[in-house]
């Protein structure tokens, strides 16, 4: 079993969720974010900024120029492994509650 | 249209984000939009058809093009910035031109304001995480430039304290702008950083009262004795030069008077 991996925060997790559909703007995340958490998380620009620091300082995302100015994030194989990782936690937990409660909450 | 401007003087006050903010979404309700702003100055310009919603940031040594760059994307524009250096004319600047890997810079970032838009639509920093990484870049500006102030004065004291003719007049002028610079430097991170309760940034406040207080009584104290040395200087000159005129006269002239010699 590996390293023990600290939980991923809602921003980083929907983040990395986004650029595994494929390589998008710092904008195309924000919006996506939005329309997958149904409007009830919404990444601001100051954030989205620190967010994606730290993530390429991580090594799990990288940044690539598209066009003259705007630049372009994507996931890398790191970045691909903590979110797997990070769906295993989830899915553990859920099912840790569904055999407390039997699926009843 | 017609479009006019008005200055007002005011400092920065970075201490005062949120203060600052509300400040500039007022005006922008009364159809006045900051500009530009300086340390000590900002300026509105008039447009009664648009509304702003103003937002605060600061960043130290980043990458500003990405960062200016997610900003535009969201809709925010550049209203001004307030860096961490001054230049030739005095006012704060960014350090480096090429808006690469910049300086420590407190950015003002605004975007048009659509009430049928969520509220939400107009925060930058949206997770704790954010926030507590903003709070501990300011915790660490703070931390430094408190460093270098006391760095500073421990030079001047030593200078002072250690030089013949030191005055001891100057020592406790130079304690209460120190301790005064301390205290103030103190409650800036207590209320920026710390988020600290009422109490202690009350004591740091009182006691920056306090030495300011005794800062202005050893200046008028110095002040006092420098009018009474010159006072002194004005009465006494005319007397010592009639002593050294007699006195010129009686050495000139007394050996021959008196055979001396």
């Amino acid at each position: 079993m590996g390293a023990k991996r600290e939980p991923l925060t809602e921003s980083y997790f929907y983040i990395l969720l986004c650029l595994h559909e494929h390589p998008r703007h710092g904008y195309g995340i924000m919006q996506r974010v939005q329309e997958l958490s149904d409007g009830h998380v919404r990444i601001g620009s100051g954030t989205m900024y620190g967010a994606t620091a730290n993530l390429m300082q991580k090594g799990w995302i990288k940044e690539r120029k598209a066009g003259e100015r705007r630049r372009e994030y994507e996931l890398t194989d790191a970045g691909e492994e903590a979110l797997s990782g990070e769906i295993d936690r989830l899915r553990h937990l859920v099912a840790a509650a569904d055999t407390v409660t039997g699926g009843a909450i | 249209m017609s479009k006019t401007t008005k200055t007002e003087k005011r400092r920065f006050m970075p201490w005062c984000r949120e203060a600052e903010q509300d400040q500039y979404n007022e005006e922008s309700r009364r159809g006045w939009h900051l500009s530009q702003r300086t340390f000590r100055s900002m300026t509105y310009e008039y447009d009664p058809d648009v509304e702003y919603r103003y937002a605060i940031d600061y960043r130290y040594w980043h990458d500003e093009s990405r960062y200016l760059e997610l900003f535009e994307e969201d809709g925010w524009e550049l209203a001004g910035t307030i860096g961490d250096a001054f230049d030739s004319a005095g006012r704060f600047v960014t350090l480096d031109s090429s808006r690469d890997n910049t300086a420590g810079c407190w950015y003002i970032f605004r975007k048009k304001y659509d009430p049928l838009r969520p509220e939400a639509e107009y925060e930058i920093a949206t997770d704790d995480e954010s926030i507590q990484a903003l709070r501990n870049t300011l915790k660490r500006k703070y931390q430094r430039e408190l460093v270098c102030e006391l760095f500073l004065f421990f030079l001047w004291g030593c200078n002072l304290f250690f030089s013949s003719g030191r005055s001891w007049f100057l020592i406790l002028l130079m304690a209460c702008v120190f301790t005064h610079i301390l205290a103030s430097s103190m409650r800036l991170l207590c209320v920026t950083v710390f988020q600290a309760r009422r109490p202690i940034t009350r004591v740091f406040h009182w006691l920056r009262v306090l030495f300011l207080i005794l800062l202005l009584l050893t200046v008028s104290v110095l002040a006092t004795d420098l009018v009474r040395a010159a006072q002194y200087e004005k009465a006494v000159s005319p007397v010592a030069a009639q002593v050294d005129t007699l006195a010129g006269s009686v050495l000139n002239g007394g050996p021959q008077e008196y055979g001396i010699g």
